[in-house]
């Protein structure tokens, strides 16, 4: 019996009251995408591997859980993330239409995680399709906020960076033989080992220990930026960031907003304004995204786009203490 | 003016505890009381601004991400061996040592690369295993959680990956120094969503540490 009842490693059910809480929040949240326009999605729980492989910004082998077609042979993943699903279906399923393209989804994904083994989240999320600017950063941004107040989160941060700066500076400063060793530490957040890297020159080390100190109240953080790194390229990205910290204060008065132009997520996808959200007294951001230019490419068309993922299984995690009134009536005791 | 959030912070039981009251108690965060018999695990600072725990080394990286506590200071060496999402904010001037190899004296350790792979005991698997991939040598690691300075005398390995400080453990154990696995001191880490959610508190507290140490 014992077999019979075993559930693999990562993964649970969802039980009363559990399970109405993540559908309650499921809810609120594809109703705010929907009244900004969003068209829901529902994709496969399989697709095949080099939709999420393909080109230098895929997914690594070894994050996959992967299983054979019996008819082709062929290895299918199981849906370890939306946004290669929604890049392949908008190069191969529409036909015609206007820009911008707006898409929303829900569901699970899984995958393997460094340390905590097979581990799956449920997830809701955007994409915002063929739109550039900051009008389009901010607008995903904005139903973050939204969403995160008719949640019933009132209190939230959001953390702002800008992945083409990074980018800028890194190719600037011609690491070479470094590159990888430093994006490496940028990826781990290791923001204390600069002067340990041999063979970086003193110039190299300066701007890296400048970009590390690059986080806190935006205005202070943008004119210290503004003094170090001085090119158009630099003060492109920087206006950027003024311009879409801007609109998003305006929407989400009580919010508070910080820079930390260290962050990058994950550099391979990322090319514009990048956030996080978190919430005090939560341990892991509750939101992300941000702009992936470039990455529809390797599926077809060329266009820009931003988005956002909602993680509902930490929404709940920090929600449930907070919920318990609302219980609903269970006819079940469950274990 | 509104009282700031208190922070956090989660100190190593062991080697690197009082190194790390002290550091704090130089920029006003008084935990000296850490210090003492009492066998409780929390303290409070006596200004009230922060409230230590103190954490056995190996997890205090978990309570860190989890957001357990706001901030922590720990050994470089378990940040990589553990590669916990974390922001490492400052390295610190204390804790200096360095994770090694070493072995019997008279063992080769390149001797390796012809048997069918030498056995390595080791604290740290994972940075074991990444040091002797790059060296393109097979090695099988077998992991222990302590003495691992023991293990080639009773068999258990050839070799050993260890933190070396003076050299003395070693010694004592017929072992000698070989190779430089990485280099390790104390470092002050920091939990994702606290950095944000109390960035004020926790940036006076990096500032003020980093003033310190000049």
């Amino acid at each position: 019996m014992l077999d019979r009842h075993a559930v693999p490693y990562g993964v649970k059910d969802y039980l009363p009251p559990e399970s109405y809480k993540i559908k309650e929040i499921e809810h609120v949240v594809l109703e705010t995408f929907q009244r900004w326009g969003y068209q829901y999605l529902i994709t496969p729980l399989l697709e095949y591997l080099p939709v999420y492989t393909d080109g230098d910004s895929g997914f690594a082998d070894d994050e996959l859980i992967k299983v054979v077609e019996r008819e082709t042979g062929r290895t299918m993943v199981l849906r370890a993330d939306f946004t290669p699903q929604i890049a392949r279906i908008v190069n191969s399923r529409i036909q015609g239409g206007r820009a911008p393209i707006r898409l929303s989804y829900s569901g699970i994904v899984v995958k393997h995680d460094r340390n905590e083994g097979k581990k799956e989240v449920y997830q809701a999320g955007i994409e915002l399709i063929d739109a550039k600017g900051v009008d389009a950063d901010a607008e995903v941004i904005n139903i973050a906020g939204e969403v995160l107040r008719r949640s019933g989160v009132n209190e939230f941060v959001i953390s702002l960076s800008h992945a083409g700066f990074i980018h800028a500076l890194l190719k600037q400063l011609e690491l070479k033989d470094h590159a990888d060793q430093v994006v490496e530490l940028l990826m781990q957040k290791d923001y204390s080992v600069v002067e340990d890297i041999d063979g970086l020159s003193h110039g190299q080390k300066m701007s890296l220990k400048s970009l590390f100190e690059l986080y806190g109240e935006p205005g202070k953080v943008l004119a210290k930026a503004r003094k170090i790194f001085k090119n158009n390229t630099y003060t492109f990205f920087f206006n950027q960031i003024r311009k879409s910290a801007e609109k998003i204060k305006s929407s989400n008065k009580k919010a508070k907003i910080i820079l930390d132009l260290r962050e990058m997520h994950s550099i391979d996808y990322h090319t514009g304004i990048v956030f996080q959200i978190f919430t005090p007294g939560y341990g892991e951001e509750l939101i992300n995204g941000g702009r992936y230019d470039g990455f529809l490419k390797k599926y077809g068309a060329d266009l820009p786009a931003t988005g956002l993922g909602i993680n509902i299984s930490a929404m709940i995690s920090f929600l449930s203490p907070r919920l318990n009134q609302q219980r609903r009536k269970s006819w079940t005791t469950w274990l | 003016m509104m009282r700031r959030a208190c922070i956090r912070i989660g100190l190593p039981k062991g080697r690197m505890l009082e190194d790390s009251v002290k550091a704090l108690n130089k920029v006003g965060i008084d935990f000296s009381s850490a210090l003492g018999r009492s066998r409780s695990l929390r303290f409070e600072s006596s200004d009230r601004t922060a409230e230590a725990i103190i954490i056995r080394a190996v997890d205090l990286l978990t309570y860190v991400e989890y957001g357990a506590v706001d901030m922590g200071i720990i050994g470089y060496d378990l940040i990589r061996e553990q590669g916990r999402d974390v922001i490492t904010a400052l390295a610190l001037d204390f804790g200096v040592c360095r994770l090694s190899v070493s072995g019997p004296s008279g063992y080769d350790t390149r001797r390796g690369a012809s048997l069918s792979g030498i056995r390595v005991a080791t604290k740290y698997p994972r940075l074991t295993a990444q040091y002797f991939k790059g060296k393109g040598l097979p090695v099988d690691i077998v992991k222990l959680y302590g003495a691992v300075e023991v293990a080639p005398l009773f068999g258990i390995s050839d070799i050993i990956v260890d933190l070396v400080s003076t050299g003395e453990t070693l010694k004592i154990n017929g072992l000698q120094e070989r190779e430089v696995v990485m280099r390790s001191s104390a470092r002050l880490v920091v939990n994702r969503a606290s950095m944000r959610t109390k960035q004020e508190g926790i940036d006076d507290i990096i500032a003020k540490l980093k003033k310190a140490m000049v």
